[in-house]
């Protein structure tokens, strides 16, 4: 099948920055109104003024004032569960976190640095060719 | 974080601040896609910097893009505004404050606001970009 003039090119262009599918200005904006009135419980005279980055700052915001309250929701959690457990298999706060909160794309990618500065180069090697599951 | 830039042109201390509002109502006004019209391939004509000043200064009175263009040709005859480039630039600084163009951009052109973890978060862009590529 033809691809056309210039859709390799545009292909390649979305590998590089990472994109699967840019939304539209109108598909954002929807998501944005969503988020705004619906999560930030923002009123409309409030989203009005609103910059592009102001909304991610307030969504960062949320996201932040949300594991605060997990924290002291699992903190309490984890003591009820612990007084029923050995000291062996006792819970605590980051792991009942952990299964709530995936971590982020960046922390994932740090994670995989960390993991292959530890590796010998042979290991490595294999690691490419096999993946990590093959030991 | 900064979200709108000085303005002093037309009156001291404005403060030129571009909404997610501010970008629908030029889209429908323009009645081009947004994404067309600040695509980062294409200049910032005339008519397009006229009306942002219009949209990001709307608080401080209702002007429309004729009256700022009408302005921006008084200034360049006193002297008071060197070249158009003036006024281009510091547009285009306000459309990057708003985070239109992602926050990479934005912290390539305000770098002083970064934090170390910006800067961190920075270095895996990068990554991410370099691996993309050379996938």
């Amino acid at each position: 099948m033809d691809e056309g003039p210039g859709r390799k090119e545009r292909k390649a262009k979305k590998r590089v920055t990472g994109q699967e599918k840019a939304p539209t200005w109108n598909e954002y904006v929807r998501f944005a109104e969503r988020t705004a009135y619906g999560v930030l419980n923002l009123l409309p005279e409030q989203f009005d003024k609103l910059t592009i980055g102001e909304l991610e700052q307030l969504l960062d915001g949320w996201e932040e004032r949300r594991k605060i309250r997990l924290r002291e929701q699992f903190t309490a959690v984890a003591n009820l569960m612990n007084i029923h457990l050995r000291r062996e298999s006792q819970v605590s706060v980051e792991k009942l976190m952990g299964q709530l909160i995936s971590p982020d794309e960046d922390e994932v990618v740090r994670d995989r640095r960390a993991f292959f500065k530890e590796l010998t180069p042979e290991q490595r090697e294999r690691v490419k060719k096999y993946g990590t599951n093959n030991s | 974080m900064k979200n709108s830039v000085i303005c002093d042109y037309f009156e001291p201390g404005q403060e030129l601040k571009l909404t997610i509002n501010s970008y629908s109502r030029l889209q429908d006004r323009m009645g081009k896609p947004i994404g067309e019209l600040l695509s980062l391939t294409r200049s910032l004509d005339t008519q397009l910097i006229c009306e942002l000043l219009a949209e990001g200064l709307r608080k401080y009175g209702n002007h429309d893009a004729n009256w700022y263009g009408n302005r921006i040709q008084e200034l360049l005859d006193e002297g008071k505004m060197e070249s158009i480039a003036d006024i281009q630039s510091l547009v285009a600084k306000a459309i990057i404050a708003s985070r239109f163009y992602g926050k990479e951009l934005y912290f390539l052109t305000f770098p002083e606001e970064m934090t170390e973890e910006d800067k961190e978060w920075m270095k895996v862009q990068e990554e991410k970009r370099e691996k993309l590529k050379n996938a």
